[in-house]
């Protein structure tokens, strides 16, 4: 299997992922397209691990970033358990407490 | 310091001796006056015999750095002629005020008037030093003033003290000037200095002298004040305006003449025969007294200033003394008159000066009659009278001087005294023999010897004896016997010519009425006063006028112009400061407030513009590390 | 023991006023002043009595370092307190200290505010001695100054209706002449101060004729012929120093202060103004324009006597034309000052004998004018001349007092206007005549001025005085009270100085000549002048 191939898929998980992030009106989407953004990073570097086989940072990397998506998927969705408590919705776009009065 | 320095200062100093003892004896001034005047007389007098000419003491008045002015005399033969003159005259001029004012309030304004002049007059006389002899002149200008203006309430009063001393100023502030120039020509302002250099003065000098000269002595251009002047007393008309002020002009000239240029000695000729004339045929047009007096004297002033011109002084001095004499006897003598008259008119309205209204018979007062008389027969130049002798000394100075214009002069004696006549018997005519007129009671106060005692003593000194023992001879004692004739023509003719127009004169008035629609040119003095006030009083005051209005409209205009510029060159600067130099603060203020506007747009509260924002700068770094 | 009379001469004003500041007591203003100045009388008795010992031509002097100031590199600031006592200071000083205390008595017509008026009324006192007396060019510059502020107030404050207007008028107007001033001071001590003795010019003769302290590159070197529009530059310092006393003198364009501040003032601060105010622009003239630049003066000759003689005309047609009586004095005011304009052109010492004469005769006289003026005043509180005729009947001495002022101003022999003219015509007849310094036809020009002045005054007496008592007022007879004992005590001194002044003027003289002397010397040598 040609690396190159899966480096041009994992840009473009990226690219659907940050689309994902930028663009979508719910926060579990966003969730969702962090996640994407995290596995593509995964399939990157298993990709240039598989360039340079005597390297094996790649893989352990990758276990590792798996073990913490795990964990910052399930602090997102407890942060946004508690923005739905606390907003009562979970589209951003309703959500402006940040908002610079003019 | 010799005696006769201090004889002469006493004389002109005595004067205000007696104005200080008015002032402690009010109740007696006329009195006290009289008897100041007296002993002047008697000091005068005896001065004269002593006939020091020469005063050498003189004492410092002041000093400069150039030069000093002294008090000295000057006493020539023409002062000792002149000094008794003054002081006889003075003298009888107050007698008959004694009674003349006696009804009077501020007598002792009138007498500490007539003082002042009296001493000015003698100081006048004799001082030897231009600045003192200026100084002299001006305190006559100043009496004349007061005492034309004595009776302040009248109106006319007021004006024509005004216009005497208006008049005589400008002639004064001449006489200045050609008295500093005399001074920058011979560095001295000594009198006996200057004459004894024999230079003679400048052309532009002299005329400014006789230009200075022709107010005080009333010739031809300047000569209305003394009509107008007549609003003063009698008295005073008689001391100041006939006797003694306006021959001070005369006697300056006279004074002068051996540095006189000869084209001023034209000159003098020129203005005084014109004088004479104009004023001898504005004298046969009025109608009030005393102005036909005063045009008489302003005549015969002109034929003094005159024989001046032809360098005979002499002549002019002679006329001077006999005129002095009759002439303040037909002043007073009017004057008297117009007193009784004025006492005893029927209606008060009445003016007693007009001799339209006269109508006293000759024989209720003859005392004034026939002193006035014999007056008039002097000034007509009637033999056996001085008037007759100082006329022929005239004519035949005239007749036998060198002097180009002295056939012109002589022509000119002989027109006026023609004229003279004439209104001189119109004079008496009308005065003493207009039976028509019932308007007077008789007469009380004729006879109070303080009016009859001057009229006297002047009519006895109107004769030919103060002049020469022989009525026919016209040499004067004090003149040194020059050779001096007169043509037997002359004499003759003289003799004959007057007295026969003198009577068919007479005759003349005497069988008609006064014509009631005189000469208007010649009622007016050639309207002399109009042409002032049209030529000098009107544009002067329209100058003054515009001057002001130049004033508050362009030289205050331009500090008000230059006081708003100000005021608003200092609001275009708060406005540009305003706008500008604050401007640039406030559009720094607004600049960054707009810019973070456009930057507050990316606080938008939505956390995913945030979060783009974030990947686009982060990729940005990564190229931008990357190349 | 050795008072410095002088310094007693400033500082006892200066105590008075500060005393008034801090006592009470609605009368007691006034008597203070008053004793203040019969106590600079007295003391100016005593310098009288001093200076008879002496023939010298410097009476009294007074000289203290001041301070000095390092300026770094333009060089040493250096003044002293110089005040100095000589023929001119001395009857000027004279004059002032008498028609100060006259004023003083004539305030009896203040009635408001009076402790202010007191306390500015000595401290104008104080800042008159100092200017007649200061030698040094920064301390009279000091005192100069300081007699514009309380003349800003007395006339502001106490004055008439347009009191506001004719104030600010004459400060800005004066201040701006002074302004002019202190140019010439900066650029004297530029070209004086440096070197060896760096001092502020000081007026003391020495000081003009040590040319050798002038640098030789100085700004107002004779040889620096760098200049402005064709005129060097010490002709332009001469020009500027013209017209800044010009201003005060005053002179014919920069006149018309005059006329508002003059009416508009009460009487006894218009008395102050004409008789001493007025005079200091000719001193200064007289003190510092001519000694430091006498070529340029002398160049310049005519342009002075121009501008005098057009002064001495213009203002007395103004003075016909005027309906005011006390605007009639204030145009004949301009008129006289115009004299020492022209007496000054004139480069003779008969002409500058004649500038001193009428700045002190014009003192007395312009007092004795203001006086009258608000005597009529005081009761009618109207000036208009056409109001009034008649008034001989019922102020009869008054009129004799009116009399006498108005034949002295319009120069009668025997009263002192006569000898001051009469020295000025003297000297400028003289210039015109051979040395042609000024044209001939300038004081004929002046004797046109002298006949207005007795058209005027003669015209005025016969419409007020002489006639039937009438008046368009509507106010009663019994409104025209004569004259009273105390306006007779302020007029009777000023009327027998007249008199003395015009009858015996060696009494002034014996100061003057002794002065004129060694100006000419300075100034005008015969040499430069072509004798």
């Amino acid at each position: 299997m040609n690396p190159t191939y899966l480096i041009y898929t994992a840009i473009v998980l990226v690219a659907i992922g940050t689309a994902l992030v930028l663009t979508r009106k719910s926060l579990l989407f966003i969730l969702i397209g962090i996640e994407l953004i995290l596995n593509a990073v995964n399939l990157n570097l298993v990709a240039f691990n598989h360039l340079y086989p005597q390297n094996v940072n790649g893989q352990t990397t990758t276990l590792f970033i798996m073990a913490i998506a795990i964990c910052e998927t399930a602090c997102g969705i407890a942060i946004m358990i508690q923005v739905a408590r606390q907003y009562k919705t979970i589209t951003p776009s309703s959500i402006q407490d940040l908002k610079e009065q003019a | 310091m010799s005696q006769s320095f201090i004889l002469v200062s006493l004389i002109c100093c005595l004067p205000f001796a007696g104005m200080l003892m008015n002032l402690w004896l009010r109740k007696y001034v006329a009195y006290t006056s009289t008897f100041f005047l007296f002993i002047i007389n008697i000091l005068v007098f005896y001065f004269i015999n002593q006939h020091e000419t020469q005063i050498e003491t003189s004492l410092i008045w002041f000093k400069l750095q150039s030069f000093s002015i002294e008090l000295n005399y000057y006493i020539n033969r023409d002062s000792i002629l002149l000094l008794p003159v003054v002081s006889i005259i003075s003298f009888l001029v107050h007698v008959f005020s004694i009674g003349y004012m006696a009804y009077e309030k501020s007598l002792s304004r009138y007498f500490n008037g007539l003082l002042f002049f009296t001493a000015s007059m003698l100081l006048f006389v004799c001082a030897g030093n231009l600045i003192v002899i200026f100084l002299a002149w001006e305190c006559l200008g100043l009496a004349s003033y007061l005492l034309i203006g004595f009776y302040r309430e009248k109106t006319e009063a007021g004006f024509a003290a005004l216009k005497a001393m208006l008049l005589n100023r400008f002639s004064d502030l001449l006489l200045l000037s050609a008295i500093i120039l005399m001074f920058a020509y011979y560095q001295s302002f000594n009198l006996k200095e200057i004459i004894d250099s024999q230079q003679t003065l400048p052309q532009l000098v002299g005329w400014m002298l006789l230009l200075g000269v022709l107010a005080k002595s009333a010739q031809f251009p300047l000569m209305n004040w003394l009509p107008s002047a007549m609003t003063g007393p009698s008295p005073v008309s008689a001391l100041i305006h006939a006797a003694t002020m306006v021959i001070a002009g005369v006697y300056l000239m006279i004074r002068l003449s051996p540095i006189l240029p000869l084209s001023v000695l034209h000159g003098l000729t020129t203005i005084g025969s014109l004088t004479a004339l104009l004023g001898a045929l504005a004298a046969t047009q009025q109608f009030d007294v005393k102005k036909i007096l005063a045009y008489s004297t302003i005549s015969q002033l002109g034929l003094m200033m005159a024989a001046v011109g032809i360098a005979s002084p002499q002549a002019a001095m002679l006329h001077m003394i006999s005129h002095a004499f009759f002439k303040a006897g037909l002043f007073l003598g009017v004057g008297a008159l117009i007193h009784h008259l004025e006492e005893n008119r029927v209606n008060k309205e009445i003016n007693v000066q007009d001799i339209r209204n006269l109508g006293a018979p000759y024989k209720s007062y003859p005392y004034t009659f026939y002193t006035i008389l014999i007056f008039s027969l002097a000034l007509c130049g009637i033999p056996f009278t001085s008037g007759f002798l100082s006329k022929e000394y005239l004519l035949t100075q005239a007749w036998n001087s060198k002097n180009s214009l002295s056939i012109f002069y002589f022509v000119f004696i002989i027109l006026t005294s023609t004229i003279t006549v004439i209104y001189t018997t119109r004079l008496i005519v009308y005065t003493f023999f207009n039976k028509s007129k019932e308007n007077f009671n008789s007469a009380s106060s004729e006879k109070k010897p303080v009016f009859l005692f001057p009229l006297i003593a002047l009519s006895i000194a109107s004769f030919w004896w103060i002049i020469n023992f022989n009525p026919f001879h016209a040499d004067f004692y004090f003149f040194s016997k020059t050779t001096f004739t007169t043509p037997v023509w002359l004499t003759i003719g003289s003799t004959l010519f007057f007295p026969v127009l003198f009577f068919l004169a007479f005759r003349y008035f005497n069988s008609r009425d006064i014509s009631n629609s005189p000469n208007q040119l010649l009622l007016q003095g050639f309207a002399l006063d109009n042409l002032q006030q049209k030529l000098f009083v009107q544009p002067t005051l329209f100058i003054g006028n515009l001057f002001l209005s130049i004033e508050k409209k362009w030289i205050d205009g331009f500090i008000h112009v230059m006081a708003f510029a100000t005021v608003l060159f200092s609001h275009i600067i708060s406005f540009l400061d305003y706008w500008l130099v604050d401007g640039l603060v406030r559009m720094t203020y607004k600049a960054s407030y707009t810019l973070g506007g456009w930057v507050r747009v990316s606080r938008s509260g939505y956390v995913q513009h945030y979060l783009f924002w974030f990947l686009f700068t982060a990729v940005l770094f990564i190229i931008w590390v990357l190349f | 023991m050795e008072l410095p009379l002088l310094t007693l001469l400033i500082l006892i004003p200066l105590l008075g006023a500060l005393l008034i500041l801090l006592v009470n007591g609605d009368t007691l203003f006034q008597r203070l002043a008053l004793a203040v100045g019969l106590l600079q009388v007295l003391l100016f008795g005593v310098i009288l009595f001093k200076t008879s010992l002496n023939s010298n031509t410097i009476y009294l002097s007074e000289k203290v370092n001041w301070f000095t100031l390092p300026l770094g590199k333009s060089g040493i600031l250096q003044t002293h307190y110089h005040l100095l006592l000589d023929g001119l200071s001395l009857p000027l000083i004279g004059m002032s200290i008498l028609v100060l205390l006259i004023a003083t008595l004539a305030s009896q017509e203040i009635t408001n505010k009076k402790k202010g008026y007191f306390s500015l009324l000595l401290l104008l006192n104080a800042s008159i001695m100092g200017s007649f007396m200061a030698q040094d060019f920064l301390l009279f510059y000091l005192f100069f100054e300081f007699m514009l502020l309380p003349m800003y107030f007395l006339i502001g404050i106490w004055g008439g209706k347009r009191r506001e207007y004719a104030s600010i008028k004459f400060f800005l107007y004066t201040l701006l002449g002074s302004l002019l001033i202190l140019v010439v001071l900066i650029a004297l001590y530029m070209s004086y101060g440096q070197g060896a003795n760096p001092t502020v010019y000081s007026f003391s003769f020495d000081m003009a004729q040590q040319s050798n302290l002038l640098q030789a590159d100085a700004l107002l070197h004779p040889n620096n012929f760098s200049g402005i529009g064709g005129l060097s530059l010490r002709t332009w310092a001469f020009i500027f120093l013209f017209i800044g006393f010009g201003i005060k003198l005053p002179m014919f364009p920069f006149h018309t202060w005059l006329p508002d501040a003059h009416v508009e003032a009460p009487t006894p601060i218009s008395v102050i103004l004409a008789a001493i105010l007025l005079k200091i622009g000719g001193y200064g003239l007289l003190r510092i324009a001519y000694p430091v630049f006498p070529s340029e003066a002398l160049q310049l000759s005519f342009w002075v006597g121009l501008v005098g003689v057009i002064s001495i005309v213009y203002g007395a047609w103004c003075a016909l034309a005027s309906k005011d009586l006390k605007k009639l004095i204030a145009y004949s005011s301009i008129s006289h000052m115009g004299f020492v304009l022209l007496g000054l052109a004139s480069a003779h010492a008969e002409g500058i004998a004649g500038v001193i004469y009428q700045m002190i005769s014009h003192g007395f006289i312009s007092a004795m004018l203001f006086l009258l003026a608000g005597v009529l005043y005081v009761r009618t509180h109207d000036r208009k001349i056409a109001h009034y005729s008649g008034l001989h009947q019922v102020m009869p001495v008054y009129f004799s007092f009116v009399l006498i002022a108005f034949f002295a101003s319009l120069g009668m022999p025997g009263l002192s206007g006569f000898m001051a003219e009469f020295f000025v015509l003297t000297g400028a007849f003289m210039a015109g005549g051979s040395q042609a310094i000024i044209p001939f036809v300038f004081p004929m020009l002046a004797l046109v001025g002298i006949l207005l002045s007795a058209g005027y005054y003669l015209w005025t007496i016969q419409r007020m005085f002489m006639g039937t008592f009438h008046t368009s007022l509507s106010i009663e007879k019994s409104v025209f009270t004569d004259l009273s004992s105390q306006e007779k005590m302020m007029l009777v001194p000023l009327a027998i100085l007249v008199f003395v002044l015009g009858l015996f003027p060696q009494v002034i003289l014996q100061y003057i000549n002794p002065f004129i002397e060694q100006w000419m010397s300075v100034v005008f040598p015969a040499s430069a002048i072509g004798l």
